[in-house]
Parts: structure tokens; sequence; C-alpha cells
């Protein structure tokens, strides 16, 4: 039996280190809890960033809520530069040293940065993914930019070229696959979000990438296309993913790198040799660990809902003594987007699914659930403006009962099996 | 995680369990904290809505009808920052909602001091 923690710090203070916080005082933890965090604000909410925060509605402090005995020490604008394993200790970037009895490391991601650095610092270039980003974006949006290119096929990018037709900016977006969130939902439903964004008058390029950028005065002007075409912009947003911040755990011994910092299934840090960490563990889009719904394939699941999850499961972990009381991270999957006046949501894993079929609604009415199914098993379920069904599907998706999960509906007499 | 129910306005002492973050914010606040607020013009509430169990059932909307709104017909869109003013409004969006999807605490700076 491993001694009572006294002093646990949480590296990251976003919605994974503040769910941690939380989720330790709520289990009995009374020592001293600090949480540092490489930006100056308090945890806040990202999800908002792309969508109200951008338009101007409400708000644009998503400050997270923190209960008023929460008791936490916040080290803000302070990022942690060094592991000490040995000594038990993180390294701030003032110097200072912070000692530990169990740490959490929620370091999350960053956008990832234009390749090409010269044409990533030009004015009118910009990535989002920090309440900083979505103030310089939104200032950027209330000057009415002629044309606003987006660059990147995922949630982001289609959500901000959402937001920008709710302002009535002109909108391009290029998406370097042929069918725009595949990855994610498929080609049938990412198919139909491609629709709805081009109804909506977005200049929709798949199979589209930027050759280079032209400026002027260090201004942006234009951007050229590989396939030749030259379009006229003064606001360019690189949507292109994220890095994982785990820079600073180099030389720790930590198995930490672009895919992740890798953990085990109770949510334990590991060293290169593949032991566990002693005292440390990780939750949200760094960890890297073997997910149930995913034959225990290794994943990072960069979503709202497994950071908070994650983080839970890690912060009881870290109170939990001993393995034998430890709980496996088994959070199924879940994300939402809002884009076009529509709610699309997921649970599951659906990018490596085989099989398709709509259970209720259809693609015309732009209503429906689907669900997805991998040999023959189900693995996932979408809707698009059903919400409500959705939870229904979860418990076929966590015994992966045989696909499709109902034969047949009031709405659907016949479910049709296809491709996704 | 819907737990610790039954948790009365009075204060806690060091190690007391706390309620989970999802409890009502008027259960969930000791009395001297909702005391000090209430006496303040110029505080804030946060306010996070959990969009993976929202169902647009829009009980919210009707609650608090100026920090609550529905964009199409189930993309819920709110004020992460109301003021203190929208405190009652506020906590019957909170018991209204069927998932019990909304969190909302005061913007209370002893909740964690920058150091």
């Amino acid at each position: 039996m491993t001694r009572a923690p006294e002093r646990i710090v949480v590296v990251g203070a976003s919605l994974a280190g503040l769910a941690a916080a939380h989720a330790l005082r709520e289990g009995g933890f009374f020592g001293s809890l600090t949480l540092v965090g490489d930006e100056t604000h308090a945890p806040y909410d990202r999800p908002p960033l792309s969508k109200q925060v951008l338009r101007g509605l409400y708000s644009a402090d998503t400050t997270l809520p923190r209960h008023p005995d929460l008791r936490a020490t916040f080290r803000l604008g302070q990022p942690a530069t060094r592991l000490d394993l040995s000594e038990r200790a993180v390294e701030l970037g003032d110097g200072s040293r912070l000692p530990y009895d169990r740490l959490l490391i929620a370091t999350g991601t960053r956008a990832r940065p234009w390749p090409n650095p010269e044409e990533a610092a030009l004015a009118g270039v910009f990535t989002l993914r920090g309440r900083d980003d979505a103030q310089r974006l939104g200032a950027r949006l209330r000057g009415r930019p002629r044309r606003v290119v987006l660059v990147g096929g995922g949630f982001i990018g289609f959500e901000v070229a959402s937001t920008c037709r709710d302002l009535d900016i002109p909108v391009t977006l290029l998406v370097r696959d042929a069918v725009p969130l595949a990855a994610t939902l498929g080609p049938r439903l990412g198919g139909l979000i491609g629709e709805v964004a081009r109804e909506r008058g977005v200049d929709l390029r798949v199979e589209s990438e930027i050759e280079q950028m032209e400026a002027e005065n260090g201004r942006l002007l234009a951007v050229t296309l590989k396939d030749g075409e030259r379009i006229e912009t003064d606001c360019l947003v690189a949507a292109i993913g994220t890095l994982r911040n785990v820079e600073w755990l180099d030389g720790s011994g930590l198995q930490a790198d672009a895919k992740g910092l890798r953990c085990d299934a109770f949510c334990r840090a590991l060293l290169h040799d593949g032991s566990v960490a002693e005292g440390v563990f990780a939750a949200g889009d760094v960890a890297r660990w073997p997910n149930p719904h995913d034959d225990d394939a290794l994943v990072a699941v960069e979503h709202w809902g497994n950071a908070r999850a994650q983080a839970e499961t890690a912060a009881g972990n870290m109170l939990a003594g001993d393995a034998s009381a430890m709980r496996r991270h088994d959070h199924l999957p879940d994300f939402w987007s809002q884009q076009f006046g529509l709610t699309i949501k997921l649970v599951g894993l659906a990018d490596s699914a085989d099989s398709f079929a709509v259970m209720h609604g259809s693609f015309e009415e732009r209503r429906l659930v689907a669900a997805f199914g991998k040999d023959g098993r189900t693995v996932a379920a979408a809707s698009i403006d059903s919400a409500r069904w959705l939870p229904a599907y979860k418990a076929a998706i966590r015994e992966r009962v045989p696909f499709p999960p109902i034969e047949d509906a009031v709405d659907q007499p016949h479910i049709r099996v296809q491709e996704p | 995680m819907d737990a610790a129910a039954g948790m009365g306005a009075s204060g806690r002492r060091r190690g007391e369990r706390i309620p989970s973050p999802y409890l009502p914010v008027s259960a969930a606040l000791p009395a001297a904290v909702s005391h000090r607020h209430r006496q303040s013009e110029s505080l804030l509430m946060k306010v996070v809505v959990d969009l993976n169990r929202c169902q647009a059932y829009a009980q919210c909307l009707y609650a608090a009808p100026g920090h609550f709104a529905l964009h199409g017909r189930e993309a819920l869109v709110y004020d992460p920052s109301p003021d203190d003013g929208a405190r009652g409004e506020m906590e019957r969006a909170v018991h209204a909602c069927p998932v019990r999807a909304i969190t909302a605490y005061p913007d209370d700076t002893t909740a964690g001091e920058a150091a």
C-alpha cells in the first residue's frame, strides 16, 4: 500500500486538469493541490471559441466554472520545463521546483503551425486553439475580411467556415481529401456535411492544397493552389491539426513522442522500458493508452468528453493507494460539433468501420441516427439533429452487438446496410 | 457523477467531500459565498454545458431566456460568463435541464489562487 499523497501537482490547467482537480477534492483529497498552466488564463472551455466567441455572441470569457471550495493553487503563465522523476519534482519556466507525491500530466496539444514559417508569420494568417487565438481571429473577422480561406478538412475548419457564413463573410474551405470529415464520420456523412456547407455558400474545394502564399509588406494578399488557381484573400486560418505538448518531458525517462504520452489502461504514465512511472498519471489529449473500444489499440482521443472522463479516472487512481483498487479508463469516445445550424454527434470510433446503416430519419431530412459496423459488430453511432436517440446505441457499442444493432424500425422497415 | 446529493447550504470543513460539479448551483454553494455574491453587482458567474449530454430539450431557454439559445434544431449556444444578476435564472436553468448538462458556479477567486 502506497502512502496517501499529500502534494498533488497537475501540469496543464485546461479542461482535463481542472476536471482532475475537482475529482481529487470530491475523492477526499485535502492536501496541497497545484495546477500549472503555460497560458495566463484560468482554465477555460475551448468548444465555444470556434463558434459563438468568433461570432461575438455573449461573452468571450469561457472560463470554466470552479467549485468555490476547490482550494487549488494556480501557477499560470508558467510552463513546466522539466520533469525529474527521481526527485519527484516538476521544474517551471521561472526555475522554481514543485515537488509532488502524485503528478498528473495533462498538457494537451497546441495548434499545428503552418509548415512554412515565413508564411505563418504573415499578418492575416491565423491558427485557432486558445482564447488568445480566438480573440485575434474574432477581431479580424469583425474587420470584415474580403475572403477567409480555411485550410484543413476537420471539424474546426468546418465550424469556422460556418461562423464566417453566419457573419456573411465569403469563405473558401480547402480540404486535402476527396471527401471532408471522412476520417471521423465516414464518406457518407462527411459528404452530407460538405453538401450542407456548399448550400450555405461555402466555396468548398476538395483534393485541394496551397502551393504558396503571396504577400505585400508582410500582409497576406492571395494564395496559389497546387492546381495553379489564385485566390485573393486577406485572412487565412490554418486548421491543420495539433501537436502534442510533450517536449518538456524529453529526457525524463517517460515514453512520450509526437503520438502522445504512453499510458497503461489505468492512466499511469509508462517509462521507456514499459514499466509504470511511480505516482505519475496522464489524461486528456496528450495521453495515449490502450483503448478497450478499439481492441486495445493505442490511441489518443482528443475530445472534450474524454478529457474530462480520463481526468476523473486518473484522479480516482491517484488516490487509490495500490493497483488493485484502480479503475480502467474505458470511456466510450464521444464528441459533438455544431455547424450550419446542425448538431452532429458521434459515440464510439467510426474511423475503421466497414459498414453503415441509417437507423432513424434520413439523409433527405438531414436528421438521422446512423450506426457503424466493423467485422459484423456495432462500433459507433452518429446523429445529426437527433441527439435524443443517440444514447440508446451506447450499450450496443460497448457490448459490440452484431451489426446492424436493430433489424427494423418504425420509420425504417428495412435497415439497409451500406458502405460507410 | 451525479452523486453527492443532500449537500446542505452550510460551509464545509476540510476533508469533507465536496459535491459533484453537476450539482445545481444553489445546492453546491456555501451560504457565505452566496451572501457575498449577492452583495456585489460586478461579480460574474461561470457556466459550462456538457454538449455531449445536451439533447436540446430547451428547458434552459425558458428558464434563462437571455442566456441560452438554439441555433437550428439542436445547436445550443449559451452565455459562459453571465452577470451575477442572472443567478436566479441560471439556478432555474440548472434545475430545469432534464439531462443535467449545465454546471454553474459564481466566479469566486477563492476557488483557486494564482501564485
